[in-house]
């Protein structure tokens, strides 16, 4: 690597900033859905306190989750990874620095108005119209950083990582942008710019896209440098990262309306969301695949490498729920599991395992390096949380898909002369032992992410920050 | 279809579904005569990180051409394609209704049966009372009460008084077609307070209630006055009104001095459209067998 | 292989699609062959045979969906019963960790559906084919009626086989005694279409699909490589005694010639079911079936070698010479302890749960839309209805009580009620409280509501409800 003595080096503060709240939310994010997995069995540990009650933290915990531990972990990879390559330091560096506070400003905020009972009542976009202008700044400015670094970069060539992340920050903004259109009526309370069934279709047209282009194009991006990086092996298939990619943004944006199968939506629509959710099977799958057999060279590191192992359940986990939701946007397997806590079940088999492993993988190789280390505080702790979390998981997971079916065999079960079997409460006391295993194996991630904080906070401590020199030679056009 | 403003909405959802589904095909057909470039996977990013060009696999593309004709076989059976509608003609309003027919057809020998019988002898049949059970708790209980015994305004149906007839018919009709009973506010007419009082009185007294005993002979004259229209002169009520007996000591809007005070000089209507207490009409929601099976049931409550 | 075709992708021209290489098993014998053939028929004499026993005058093990109710033997589980499922799932996940901690991928090269029918079906495939030699020979070969004839018999008992496996699936949700009187053209509906999805997943996944299944689209086969670790036992080649590897006679001078114990004879590749070579190292196509194992002890055996050459081993016994005594107290560590511990916990909960299971469920549901009311005065009144369900398959009287408050007691109502076997009955009934003189506090007062057969032994359930008693 060529160098020169006054080196212009990559800007990591900003990349430390994000990537240490990354998991300082997770943890506050994962706390609220321990709380509130505990109030579905023991509603008093909402201690008759309005701002703990379940419907104003578990819209906390999902923002918390999403676009706290999420979006920090997408800001702090994307920066690194478009710089490191592009081979560049980042465009705009006070900008970059702007989005950092302003994105803080923006949790601090959410997580003070939802518990002050303060929401749009959009799913996944429950902050009030003054919060979402301020997203949107916010946003514009990472678009201008990351496509500026983008522009100026030293490469010939556009890393497919920064496609995913270029991507998601598109395909959000236009998102977050229509979704939140709405007419204030004071500082705290706006409504809907659109009525009725429209509103329900653009907010899951948003909804299952915030899932499409946040938690699964952004994430990719981070497997599609995370991995190669950690397993030491090249990318397996450039045309499959070709086609799988547009596939994958042609697709997504059509598949919202699965969310509201059997509704008022009409009827094309429904079937519109459905076919395309099913065709996402094959875009989905071909990431998956890139990314298992991009490590299929390593194979022998996984035994003792637990960043290669978070990265691999994460694939699998991946795969799986790529499959699940599929499988659950067809009409008829719909309309058993709708409104059940399968579809709970569902979110979190990819928000724990795909998303909250790729993060955790990422953030163990990304943490040391930005303190002038190759490796955590303790590899050994971090092989304490895979099998912890893995754990949990199962729990969690399990507890959850049956409890799922229990409850669509039960709300649709009818007596030879048409009339409901049970009552609606019925299904809920049922439901209990299940509440008791997903706490449970909540509780067991929740830990987990405690001692990855341990072990960063540790790792912080015996390290320095240093900011990497950025090589100044050109990239060879041809290596 | 009317779910579309204008014809250009409808076009515009029908091209881009195309387009997509054209798109994806495309994707796996030019990408894969591609013979890939060879310089292409010789890219190096970070120092050491490169792409290989590897194939892909067969199964993948199989996989994703099932799920493409998969789709096209869909959107030719069902809607989705703007405003065309299908060749299978389907709907979910339709399935729906299939499906209720479905139902309706599974239970018509039962319920055939059931419209055979009389009242008074489906009453007897057990198994013929755990289904009218069943539809009572899902759409009588609510008001009535699980047990039937009613609340402060809802009828209770075991007390054998029955202000509409507790014959089947009667029973039957009330089901039906709903109930909808007026008392006239009568405060004024009798002369205020005092006057309510007295008519109160001597209520309390037909039905052997605890009452001021100097009150009741005013309270007889007032009521032959002003009540026996309705309530008749003695006191009986008149069934074809739904005017209620005032001498069983049943009483639907409570039966403390107060509630009966209250209702006397305020009146009650029944009108659904105040929201007050009116027996709404149950033939669109209840088929006539199982109109017929609740008859049996509410009267079999009260006649053992 | 991502090497090699990504070298030869860098400088040449390639398809963008990859067809498969055909593989041609050769079909090992051995000790871990024997395994795979004693679980094949264990797991399938079950599987064919279980819905044929009968309990009584109904079939042992039935699935009804519609009924919602699940016939195990002498129980009859309802949705509630659901949670044993999870238990099962989780289970199954936690000994998927366990096995796979100490033994590697155990479970996908014996016990995994896709191995067994892939196993069967090969079956098929050498009795009608034979060997491999004669199958490569004769797929080399132009077509000839013999050629056609051989296929499509082949082919023709696969599809018969899958057939029967989809039949014997649905067989468990459907009684298959009415089920195979519907055969082959009377079954209709979502019988018929689960027996095609069924059946054709067979054929096509264990038949014509095979370790591309286990390649590409399994992730539990990811997953379970992430439970190794340098203390689990995974096939391996012992590249130290088998290298330099080469052709020789048997009575040949090693050290003059200056070769290992490998003589390189291919056995351990032509017997793979994923077709890779194990002498390259651990590999995630790996199934961890062990045939390689079995076809190199042959060799070793003919060779007068010692035997192992291909064998279960550890990492670290590898690389710090491990005999066996140290392998097996290394089973014993942390992760597997824990496993075993969890493991046991469900299993012992999960069997006194079921042992303590009490076939009477009750849901108390109070009334909503009046809350109290006052039947006479000084009298209240809360109405509830009782879902009793008897999961007994026989008739039961019930009786109910009603205990918490000084003289409460159920209102009017006829008992004993009557409960058919296997069903539920909503019962209606008001509870009466009379208030002492002196008054009583107002709120939510806990009661218990008891249903039980009239014996009082039988069947017995206690139920925690509230009273509420209004402010005056």
């Amino acid at each position: 690597m060529a160098m020169t003595s006054k080196a212009e080096l990559f800007n990591y503060t900003v990349v430390r900033q994000f990537a240490i709240m990354a998991v300082i939310w997770g943890i506050v994010g994962l706390l609220v859905g321990v709380v509130i997995s505990l109030q579905l069995i023991w509603p008093a540990f909402n201690f008759d306190l309005p701002w703990l009650t379940y419907g104003r933290l578990r819209p906390l915990h999902t923002n918390a989750i999403i676009f706290a531990f999420g979006g920090c972990a997408l800001f702090a990879t994307s920066y690194y990874i478009v710089q490191r390559t592009c081979q560049t330091r980042l465009f705009a560096n006070g900008l970059a620095s702007f989005t950092f506070w302003a994105w803080q400003l923006v949790i601090l905020l959410a997580a003070l108005s939802l518990v002050f009972g303060i929401t749009s009542g959009k799913e996944y976009a429950e902050l009030e119209w003054p919060i979402d202008l301020l997203i949107a700044v916010v946003w514009v400015s990472y678009a201008i950083v990351f496509f500026g670094t983008i522009v100026k970069r030293r490469t010939p060539h556009i890393y497919v990582a920064n496609w995913f992340f270029g991507a998601m920050i598109l395909a959000v903004a236009l998102l977050h942008i229509v979704n939140s259109v709405a007419i204030p009526v004071t500082l705290f309370k706006s409504y809907s710019a659109y009525a009725g069934v429209q509103d329900a279709m653009v907010q899951w047209w948003y909804g299952h896209n915030a899932v499409g282009f946040f938690l699964t194009a952004g994430f990719l991006g981070m497997m599609y440098y995370f991995v190669p990086k950690q397993a030491g092996r090249p990318i397996y298939s450039y045309r499959l990262s070709i086609v799988h990619f547009w596939a994958l943004i042609f697709t997504y944006m059509w598949a919202g309306p699965h969310h509201l199968l059997y509704t008022a939506v009409p009827d094309w629509a429904q079937t519109l969301g459905m076919i395309f959710s099913v065709i996402l099977l094959a875009p989905s799958w071909g990431g998956m695949i890139n990314g298992i057999m991009t490590l299929s060279g390593a194979w022998h590191k996984l035994r003792s490498d637990p960043i290669l192992k978070f990265m691999i359940v994460a694939l699998s986990f991946y795969g799986m729920s790529t499959f699940e939701g599929p499988a659950l946007s067809v009409k008829t397997i719909n309309a058993l599991a709708h409104y059940t806590d399968w579809i709970i079940g569902h979110v979190h088999s990819g928000a724990l395992g795909w998303v909250g492993f790729i993060t955790m993988g990422s953030l163990y190789y990304l943490i040391p390096r930005l303190y002038g280390r190759t490796e955590m505080w303790s590899v050994k702790l971090v092989n304490t949380h895979f099998w912890i979390a893995t754990i949990g998981i199962v729990l969690y997971v399990a507890a959850l898909w049956i409890a799922g079916v229990m409850q669509g065999l039960m709300w649709r079960s009818i007596h030879v002369d048409g009339s409901l079997t049970y009552t609606f409460i019925e299904s809920v006391k049922a439901s209990y032992p299940f509440y008791y295993i997903r706490l449970l194996g909540g509780v067991l991630y929740f830990l987990g992410m405690l001692l990855m904080l341990y072990n960063v906070l540790k790792t912080i401590g015996q390290g320095k920050s240093v900011d990497a020199a950025v090589p100044t030679a050109t990239a060879p056009a041809n290596a | 279809m009317s779910d579309f403003t204008s014809n250009f909405w409808n076009l515009y959802i029908a091209i881009t579904t195309v387009v997509a589904l054209v798109f994806c095909a495309w994707l796996l057909i030019a990408v894969g005569r591609d013979k890939g470039k060879a310089s292409e996977t010789t890219h190096v990013w970070d120092g050491d990180l490169t792409e290989l060009n590897n194939q892909l696999p067969n199964w993948w593309r199989g996989l994703f051409w099932a799920l493409l004709i998969f789709s096209v076989g869909y959107l030719i059976y069902y809607p989705g394609l703007g405003s065309f509608k299908g060749l299978g003609n389907w709907t979910q309003v339709g399935q729906l209704e299939k499906e209720m027919i479905a139902l309706e057809n599974q239970t018509r020998p039962m319920y055939d049966r059931f419209l055979a019988m009389s009242a008074e002898d489906l009453a007897k049949d057990q198994k013929a009372m755990v289904t009218a059970e069943r539809i009572f708790q899902n759409t009588c209980a609510r008001c009535h009460g699980s047990d039937a015994r009613g609340f402060i305004g809802y009828t209770n149906l075991r007390s054998g008084a029955w202000s509409w007839g507790g014959d089947p018919a009667d029973i039957e009709y009330s089901i039906a077609e709903g109930r909808t009973g007026i008392m006239m506010p009568m405060g004024d007419a009798l002369g205020g307070e005092p006057g309510v009082k007295a008519v109160v009185a001597y209520m309390r007294s037909l039905s052997g209630l605890d009452h001021d005993a100097s009150k009741v002979a005013q309270g007889e004259t007032l009521f032959e006055e002003n009540c026996v229209a309705c309530h008749g002169m003695d006191a009986k009520g008149m069934k074809d009104i739904g005017a209620p007996d005032l001498t069983d000591n049943v009483w639907v809007h409570g039966g403390t001095e107060r509630a009966m005070e209250k209702v006397v000089a305020l009146g009650r209507n029944s009108d659904l459209a105040d929201g007050d207490f009116a027996m709404p009409p149950h033939k669109e929601v209840l088929s006539k067998g199982q109109i017929h099976l609740l008859t049996a049931y509410v009267w079999g409550l009260t006649n053992k | 292989m991502n090497d090699s075709s990504a070298d030869k992708g860098a400088q040449t021209a390639q398809p963008m699609f990859a067809s498969r290489r055909k593989l041609y098993l050769r079909t090992a014998q051995g000790i871990f062959q024997n395994w795979r053939i004693a679980l094949v028929v264990l797991t399938q004499v079950i599987f064919y045979g279980l819905p044929w026993l009968n309990w009584g005058d109904r079939q042992a093990f039935l699935l009804e969906l519609v009924t919602r109710k699940f016939y195990l033997f002498g129980v009859v589980f309802w949705p509630q019963d659901i949670i044993y499922l999870t238990a099962l799932l989780i289970l199954s996940a936690y000994s998927l960790f366990l096995f796979t901690a100490v033994a590697g991928r155990l479970f996908c090269g014996f016990a995994c559906p896709q191995t067994i029918y892939t196993q069967m079906l090969i079956w098929i495939e050498n009795a009608i084919e034979g060997g491999r030699n004669a199958r490569m020979k004769r797929d080399a070969a132009p077509w000839s009626a013999n050629k056609i004839v051989r296929k499509l018999s082949k082919h023709g008992l696969w599809l018969l086989l899958a057939w029967w496996t989809g039949v014997t699936f649905v067989g468990y949700f459907t009684p298959i005694r009415e089920l195979v009187t519907e055969l082959p053209f009377g079954v209709s509906g979502w019988a018929l279409f689960w027996i095609l999805l069924y059946g054709g997943m067979v054929y096509a996944l264990a038949g014509l699909l095979r370790e591309q299944v286990c390649k590409y689209m399994c992730p539990y086969a990811r997953f379970q490589s992430v439970m190794i670790d340098r203390d689990t036992m995974v096939v391996t080649y012992d590249t130290a005694r088998g290298e330099p590897r080469g052709a020789r006679g048997r009575k040949a001078d090693l050290k003059a010639m200056q070769l290992g114990h490998c003589i390189d004879c291919e056995l351990c590749v032509q017997v793979c079911p994923t077709g890779i070579d194990i002498r390259n190292g651990l590999q995630y196509e790996c199934i961890g079936c062990a045939a390689c194992i079995d076809a190199c002890d042959d060799v070793m055996k003919k060779m007068d070698y010692p035997l192992g050459l291909v064998r279960y081993t550890t990492d670290n016994a590898l690389a710090f010479g491990y005999g066996k005594k140290e392998i097996w107290k290394r089973v014993f560590r942390p992760r597997t302890l824990i496993y075993t511990a969890i493991l046991l916990a469900i299993t012992v909960a999960v069997a006194v749960s079921l042992w303590t299971r009490n076939p009477l469920k009750v849901d108390v549901l109070r009334d909503r839309a009046m809350m109290v009311r006052e039947a006479t005065p000084g009298v209240l009144e809360n109405v509830y209805r009782l879902q009793i369900m008897n999961t007994e398959e026989r008739v039961h009287q019930f009786v109910i009580e009603v205990a918490g408050l000084p003289g409460i007691e159920v209102g009017e109502l006829e008992q004993p009620i009557r409960i058919d076997g296997a069903s539920a009955r909503m019962v209606p009934l008001s509870v009466r409280f009379k208030l002492p003189r002196d008054g009583f506090e107002a709120g939510m007062h806990p009661i218990m509501f008891t249903v039980r057969t009239e014996d009082g032994k039988t069947l017995r359930r206690d139920e925690k409800s509230t009273f509420m008693v209004p402010k005056n």
